[in-house]
């Protein structure tokens, strides 16, 4: 009887209807919208993070992470692989080694970074092939990539010889020459400015580490999280997820989120102030009837519950709607992103679009809104409603 | 009262410190005679790894240095040459001379706890610090060492254990401007080399790095052997040996 009413209500004034539910829809898409762009562009940044370098998790020698020594290495390596692939949410398992060195070229000196990899595994997990703006991937040992840093500051090109000096291991001198095969991005800054790529077993005896390696990327399965992959290690080794390796930009992420939790809020805001000011006109504007209704000789809680009871559809209608132009929308632009002007900088790596997402979140964080504005807000009116003297609503 | 100073001033330079600056002089000299080589054998002791270096050394007087590493076998030829206030390491792997930057003088010498800086100083416990002796027996002395306002060091104050007798060091310790110990220096192995005195064995405890720990020996040292000045040319760094 309740909800026919309500609903009949609905229907009983079009443009009223159609003036809260569009407000509803307008806040819904908005929100939705707001969203599904702000975690896309987040989301896209840990994406290359992870597939640039990072993986969903490292494996590293005791404090390794917190305080890296080339003598913190994991023995027995292979090992340790064959036994970490057979889990099943782990996909792959990359050895490095890493290490800092002088790099000398002709008159010039310049820091750089060794990244020691299984160039095959490399370039399955991650994204350093399409990094290599120039030059072919090594496949000789003393072959190497570089970054664009390291190319620019010591004027290196494809071709050219690399002198390397370091300490290894065991304390001893570790000097070799190298061969540039390929650079990557020689133009632009980025996560790799610094590194030198070179074979693992190159890297190994470079710094004396034989058998060894400082660090083993996983990659898992899908979206898995690495809670799911339920990994034992031995007790002096310790798995990190992408977030404590990278916690830096991961803290920066953070707090970037943080502030962007201020526009979020404001929006809501707007949203629900919006939905608030359209109910209240619709409702105000039907005292006269109410009045009417009370003199017939319905009952004030009845008369509360109805207002209550016509919001809440109304705002189930908005979401409804909402939703369905929010899904048509947030797909589209997870498809074709929007191309920005400039390009922004985020941990090294460049973003050229914004891609929105299609998380279920994005779609349930607008509906609660919504549904929970329109139910609070219908309350006043609802309270109004109900105390309302008969003579005084009629002759307003 | 200000001619008392005065004069216990004048008796203090007149007796103590004149054999006490011939002492120190004795001291300076120890390894620094006019000319020498030896072999040397590092052993490096560190938490982590260890390991043993065979050199062969040449020096003359004070500004000249140069040494080349004849074993392990990976860094055969590795050479450093050190001229007056400057230092060149050489690399025949990658056929490289690099000079040390003064940035690196006190980074440590091929992996050892002993610095660059402790291979190019040149000044004296005689010349560069004032002296005071702190405790005396009959075979030894304490002496306290603080560097001149003139004189470019990394210490704040060098405590030096010396044989009155044989005039040779017994232990160095180091310590940092604000007083805290940062390493030792034990000398022992005493021979008699043409008259003098000589410690064939140093070693070195870092006491920031616990664990860390430089011992050199010298083999075969000769002293006052006449060294040609052609061993300290840049191009007897890059030489096959």
């Amino acid at each position: 009887m309740l909800l026919k009413l309500a609903w009949r209500n609905i229907f009983r004034n079009r443009t009223r209807t159609r003036l809260t539910v569009g407000m509803m829809v307008f806040g819904y898409v908005l929100f939705s919208f707001f969203l599904a762009l702000g975690d896309g562009v987040y989301d896209s940044i840990i994406e290359q993070f992870i597939d640039a370098n990072t993986g969903e998790a490292q494996v590293h020698y005791k404090d390794y992470l917190s305080e890296p020594r080339v003598y913190k290495s994991i023995p027995n390596y292979n090992q340790i692989i064959s036994i970490l692939i057979l889990n099943k949410n782990i996909q792959s398992a990359s050895p490095r080694i890493k290490g800092n060195a002088l790099g000398f070229y002709q008159k010039k000196t310049f820091g750089v970074s060794i990244v020691g990899v299984d160039f095959e595994k490399e370039l399955a997990t991650t994204t350093l092939g399409n990094r290599v703006t120039e030059g072919v991937i090594p496949t000789l040992k003393n072959e190497i990539i570089i970054g664009g840093k390291v190319a620019k500051i010591l004027k290196l090109s494809v071709g050219d010889t690399l002198v390397l000096i370091s300490s290894g291991a065991d304390g001893s001198i570790a000097n070799d020459k190298f061969i540039v095969t390929a650079v990557i991005n020689p133009a632009e800054g980025g996560a790799d400015d610094h590194k030198v790529y070179m074979t693992l077993s190159m890297a190994q005896d470079f710094y004396s580490l034989g058998g060894r390696v400082h660090e083993i990327m996983l990659r898992t399965k899908g979206k898995s999280s690495l809670a799911k992959a339920s990994i034992r290690l031995p007790p002096h080794l310790t798995l990190s997820s992408w977030q404590q390796v990278e916690s830096d930009f991961y803290r920066a992420m953070q707090a970037d989120k943080k502030g962007d939790a201020i526009g979020r809020f404001i929006i809501i805001f707007l949203v629900a102030l919006g939905v608030l000011n359209t109910v209240l006109m619709s409702i105000l504007d039907r005292t006269r009837e109410f009045g009417v209704l009370k003199a017939i000789g319905t009952r004030p809680t009845f008369l509360a519950k109805l207002i209550i009871v016509e919001t809440l559809l109304l705002g189930l209608l908005g979401t409804l709607i909402g939703f369905v132009i929010s899904l048509a929308l947030n797909i589209y632009f997870s498809k074709n992103g929007i191309v920005l002007e400039t390009a922004i900088e985020y941990g090294g790596f460049r973003f050229e679009e914004m891609k929105a997402t299609t998380k279920l979140m994005v779609f349930l964080s607008p509906a609660f809104v919504i549904i929970v504005t329109s139910f609070f807000v219908s309350l006043i009116p609802a309270f109004r409603a109900s105390k309302i003297v008969p003579v005084e609503a009629m002759r307003s | 009262m200000k001619i008392l100073i005065v004069l216990t001033l004048f008796i203090n330079s007149a007796y103590g410190d004149v054999t006490l600056d011939q002492l120190l002089d004795k001291i300076d000299n120890v390894y620094r005679s006019k000319s020498s080589s030896s072999t040397m054998i590092m052993k490096i002791k560190t938490p982590h790894w260890e390991r043993v270096l065979e050199m062969k050394v040449w020096t003359k007087g004070m500004e000249k240095t140069f040494i080349t590493i004849i074993s392990p076998k990976k860094e055969k030829g590795v050479s450093t040459l050190k001229k007056n206030n400057e230092m060149w390491n050489y690399f025949p792997k990658v056929n490289k001379v690099i000079k040390v930057p003064a940035s690196m003088m006190m980074g440590s010498w091929m992996g050892s706890d002993f610095t660059n800086d402790d291979l190019v100083k040149e000044h004296t416990y005689r010349h560069d610090f004032t002296h005071k002796i702190l405790k005396k027996s009959k075979s030894s002395y304490t002496i306290e060492l603080l560097p001149k306002k003139s004189t470019v060091t990394v210490w704040g104050k060098i405590q030096l254990v010396v044989d009155a007798l044989k005039f040779i060091p017994i232990k160095q310790d180091f310590y940092n401007e604000k007083g805290t110990l940062i390493r030792s220096i034990m000398f022992s192995k005493i021979q008699k080399i043409n008259q003098t005195y000589v410690p064939l064995i140093m070693t070195l405890k870092s006491h920031n790095k616990p664990g860390n720990e430089t011992t050199i020996e010298y083999k075969d040292l000769k002293l006052d052997v006449g060294v040609s000045d052609g061993v300290f040319r840049m191009n007897n760094l890059k030489k096959r040996r």
